[in-house]
């Protein structure tokens, strides 16, 4: 059986609650067993978490070679693939003109320099996997 | 230490490209961390880290720095990497992850190895609002606030998602204690 308010483990853990608050959830911590046993389970999760990727020096040099590529090349395609690809772009700007207010791919882009995310609303019914996020108040939209 | 994010950041406005570079050394193992954690795909990573930094790139300007650097850094790289999960929707390449069985655990080598493999895996199976919430917190070791800032959530939101998502890798890890060897 949890004790009420049982968030205040995770945000005390977490050093987020107040000085007042903080000394209170130790007081309690130290007679609940639930509670106490409830922080140290949690304070272990921590150490099964973390970064797993080590620093990759290339990853630079490699963002070098991207931002300095001229705009048409095509990036994330083979050039290989790339009449496959002119295809089915030539086929998504038919989709954006004979859906001139609907959002598509393309406006990908425009769409993070607003933080805009309700999209998701408009589009067909998304997977569980996406989260449908609040603009971002830190940018100009 | 270096320059702050935010002076970094305005060298590069000012047309300092290095200092621009200055900041994907920085971040760039913590932007692919989040992304393979979002996307859980290490393969991805890469692709959509270089996008996430080269939308900053070109986005600069339009940072009005309310909130701190790195939560409109994580924020970009959470958008693209829904981005690519859109583009494998359609594509139909992935199954609900939420549906995805326990997979065997890797040969035994190590307690330490062991215990962290399995946190990644249960991290995995976490609802996406809380898998978020627990890898900004305990991965990239951002505050609530910063938390907030990055994801619009409320604060509270911020604070019950985590503490959900924790007690969900709890109940995940006892289960898989409690299921016999397959």
């Amino acid at each position: 059986m949890l004790c009420r308010d049982d968030e205040k483990i995770s945000a005390w853990i977490d050093a987020e609650l107040s000085q007042e608050e903080a000394e209170r959830v130790a007081i309690h911590v130290e007679r609940c067993s639930t509670c106490r046993e409830l922080a140290s389970s949690f304070r272990s999760l921590r150490e099964g978490l973390g970064l797993e990727v080590e620093p990759d020096p290339g990853f630079v040099v490699r963002f070098r070679e991207r931002r300095d590529e001229p705009l048409w090349k095509w990036r994330r395609v083979g050039l290989r693939l790339l009449p496959f690809a002119a295809g089915a772009l030539v086929a998504a700007l038919i989709t954006v003109w004979a859906a001139a207010q609907q959002e598509t791919d393309l406006t990908v882009l425009e769409r993070e320099a607003i933080g805009n995310d309700t999209v998701f609303a408009r589009a067909t019914p998304e997977p569980v996997l996406l989260i449908a996020l609040e603009p971002f108040p830190g940018e100009v939209p | 230490m270096g320059a702050a994010d935010e002076e970094l950041l305005s060298r590069y406005l000012d047309g300092d490209e290095r200092a621009f570079e200055e900041l994907v050394v920085r971040y760039e193992a913590r932007v692919r961390n989040l992304v393979i954690r979002l996307l859980k795909d290490y393969s991805l990573a890469e692709d959509v880290a270089q996008e996430t930094f080269l939308t900053v790139h070109r986005r600069a300007r339009n940072f009005r720095g309310s909130g701190t650097f790195r939560s409109w850094l994580f924020r970009i790289a959470i958008n693209r990497a829904q981005d690519e999960l859109r583009r494998r929707n359609r594509r139909r390449e992935v199954e609900l992850e939420r549906d995805r069985p326990w997979p065997e655990p890797a040969a035994r080598t190590h307690e330490g190895l062991d215990a962290r493999w399995d946190t990644a895996r249960a991290l995995d199976a976490l609802r996406p609002e809380h898998r978020l919430a627990i890898v900004l917190r305990e991965v990239e070791g951002l505050s609530y606030r910063e938390i907030a800032e990055t994801l619009g959530w409320p604060l509270g939101t911020v604070q019950a998602r985590i503490h959900r998502g924790r007690l969900e890798l709890r109940a995940l890890l006892e289960e898989k204690d409690a299921l016999p060897r397959r």
